[in-house]
């Protein structure tokens, strides 16, 4: 059967430098968080009233529990290594979407309200105020940051973009700004036990149709056991294991190689996530419980 | 003394001063800071002796930023390699009496200060035309990138024109400010705006991006062992966290106190 004609766009040897289109990609951000997701996760459901007080303390606190934001919000000489590094830049053609310019929306507010500079010399400096609009632009671009790192592999001291947008993502969610996707599954991760929200019957019946699936497909009675207590090995996967494709794919060998091996293992319905989204949120805590809620699974089983 | 002399005494040990503290608090501020995470960028070292060697290219070479971007190196490194042996050359201001004899095989370098100057008006250059660096910088990168030029052409002035100053004054004069045996400095103007600026460069130190300095050294990404399987790695703030279970896994939803 003859393939299919794409379209496929040619990849150039060198990649093109797009000319900077300011504001090209100025927009609300992604849907908000309500309520009902925020609360689950200890942060305000909307913005609280004296958000601006709250969200520079938070960026005090936050810079004197990591190194990487201090150090790195100090560092940054302006030396535009790092500008045609992102992605999205270079896809979006935003300036806003170079690296540096992204730090800027955090470091300009920290030089602002926390350095000699800032507070007395704003303007020659580059400081700016903490207002309604700088706020939007946090959401907006903070969230166009796929934390990638990639920047940090150019820049002459090492400068993790991706530290910042962690930082500014937990800022804003303290104040109640946060971002509906991340939150609304980190809330499912935290009491279904995976991204999805497959509770365990849900779970055990996809396992039951992959076996006979497999079983069709390869003769082998390869099985896909779910909490089975004793087993050698726990399994955590990306819940699209469960259901996407090609990602179930990878879990139909992870079933093959064990049985193969004839090891016992198993998948737990309690902890069914490998992927953990308290990182793009930036918050330690969170990403702690969703880790330890395999811990527990691991000891229950 | 004269009373110049006297206002640029004192001003040498103010500047001094900011420097010292200032930079002192920051690098006290840096090392006192937890790194919760660990972040070593690829190609990540895999060992204490390799996090030694890639600090060592990262400073001498800018290892990093030769894979970025060469115009900003080339510039980049001209100008750094070009400002250490100029610095070096000063030293035979500060050392009182005849200088060891290392020195002198240095001296034939003052060609040095034609590198610091072109590397810095190539990067100058760079920030006025390139789109992308113009959009980022504020006026302080251009005025930093200015201040230092005018330091190294007032120097090269010295150096290389007819403007001499009357350098046996000048050792007097800087080494009797770490020897605290002052003297009279010389006073053609381009030795002052030379002096008076590089006073500023070293009060501004500690405020300004010159914090890039200690900051490469304190990188996370840079100066981490990539060991996170072998050796547990977590902050004792979050240690205390754990030892006082702050966190709780059954308190899931919910707020933690
Ligand atoms: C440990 C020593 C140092 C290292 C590893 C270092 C490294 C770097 C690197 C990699 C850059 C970026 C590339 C560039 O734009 O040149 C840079 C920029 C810069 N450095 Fe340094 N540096 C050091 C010491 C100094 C000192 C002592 C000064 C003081 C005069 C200085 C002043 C600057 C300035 C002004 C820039 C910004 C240049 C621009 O505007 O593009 N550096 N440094
Ligand atoms: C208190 C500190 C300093 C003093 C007393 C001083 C004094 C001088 C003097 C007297 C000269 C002329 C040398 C001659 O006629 O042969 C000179 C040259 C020069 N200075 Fe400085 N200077 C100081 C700091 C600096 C700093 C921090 C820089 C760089 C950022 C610098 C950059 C230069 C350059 C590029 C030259 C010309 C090349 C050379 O002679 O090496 N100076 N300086
Ligand atoms: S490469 Fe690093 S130092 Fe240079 S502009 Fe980007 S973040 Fe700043
Ligand atoms: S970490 Fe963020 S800013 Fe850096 S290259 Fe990746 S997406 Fe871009």
């Amino acid at each position: 059967m003859a393939a299919k004609e794409f379209d496929i766009p040619k990849l150039p040897t060198y990649i093109e430098i797009p000319e900077l289109k300011p504001g090209i990609m100025q927009g609300e951000g992604p849907f908000k968080s309500i309520d009902e997701f925020q609360k689950p996760l200890g942060f305000p459901g909307e913005k609280v009233d004296n958000w601006k007080e709250v969200a520079i303390e938070k960026i005090g606190d936050l810079k004197s529990k990591y190194r990487s934001v201090q150090v790195f919000l100090d560092s940054c000489v302006k030396c535009g290594a790092c500008t045609d590094k992102c992605h999205y830049f270079l896809g979006s053609s935003d300036p806003k979407n170079m690296p540096v310019a992204r730090q800027d929306l955090f470091r300009s507010v920290y030089r602002r309200y926390f350095t000699f500079a800032g507070k007395h010399f704003p303007k020659l400096v580059g400081a700016k105020d903490l207002d309604d609009e700088m706020i939007d632009d946090w959401y907006n671009y903070f969230h166009q940051c796929s934390q990638c790192r990639r920047c940090s592999v150019f820049c002459p001291y090492g400068i993790d973009t991706a530290e910042i947008s962690m930082a500014a993502r937990e800022v804003l969610d303290t104040i109640g700004i946060g971002q509906k996707y991340c939150n609304q599954i980190l809330g499912k991760a935290l009491t279904v036990g995976n991204n999805l929200g497959l509770p365990e019957p849900a779970l055990k019946d996809t396992l039951l149709d992959l076996e006979e699936e497999v079983e069709e497909d390869f003769g082998a009675p390869v099985k896909y056991p779910l909490d089975q207590k004793g087993a050698e090995i726990l399994l955590i996967t990306p819940s699209a294991d469960f259901f996407a494709e090609p990602h179930i794919d990878g879990l139909i060998g992870y079933g093959k190689v064990f049985y193969q091996d004839g090891v016992t293992w198993t998948l737990s319905s309690y902890a069914s996530e490998g992927a953990n989204f308290g990182m793009f949120i930036g918050s330690y805590d969170i990403m702690r419980k969703a880790a330890l809620r395999i811990r527990k699974a691991a000891l229950d089983l | 003394m004269s009373t110049i002399s006297i206002i640029f005494t004192a001003l040498f040990y103010i500047s001094l001063f900011i420097f010292i503290v200032g930079m002192g608090r920051k690098i006290y501020q840096f090392s006192i800071t937890p790194a919760p995470l660990k972040i070593p960028t690829a190609p990540t070292p895999l060992t204490q002796t390799g996090v030694v060697f890639r600090m060592i290219r990262e400073v001498t070479l800018f290892e990093s930023l030769f894979r970025s971007n060469k115009w900003i190196w080339l510039f980049g490194f001209l100008f750094h390699f070009g400002l250490l042996l100029v610095l070096i050359r000063h030293l035979r201001y500060f050392i009182p009496g005849d200088l060891p004899e290392i020195f002198l095989l240095i001296q034939p370098f003052k060609y040095a200060a034609f590198l610091m100057v072109i590397g810095l008006s190539g990067l100058l250059v760079r920030r006025i035309f390139v789109p992308r660096i113009r959009y980022i910088s504020a006026p302080s990168d251009y005025l930093m990138l200015l201040m230092l030029l005018v330091i190294g052409i007032s120097g090269a002035v010295m150096t290389f024109t007819s403007n001499h100053t009357d350098v046996i004054m000048v050792k007097n004069f800087a080494s009797g400010l770490l020897t605290f045996d002052w003297s009279n400095l010389p006073t053609e103007t381009h030795f002052l705006v030379h002096l008076f600026l590089v006073f500023v460069l070293l009060a501004i130190f500690p405020i300004s991006k010159l914090l890039h300095v200690p900051g490469i050294f304190f990188s996370p990404t840079r100066n981490q062992v990539d060991n996170a399987r072998k050796k547990r790695h977590i902050s004792a703030w979050a240690l205390k966290q754990e030892k006082e279970h702050t966190v709780k896994l059954d308190q899931t939803l919910g707020e933690d106190k």
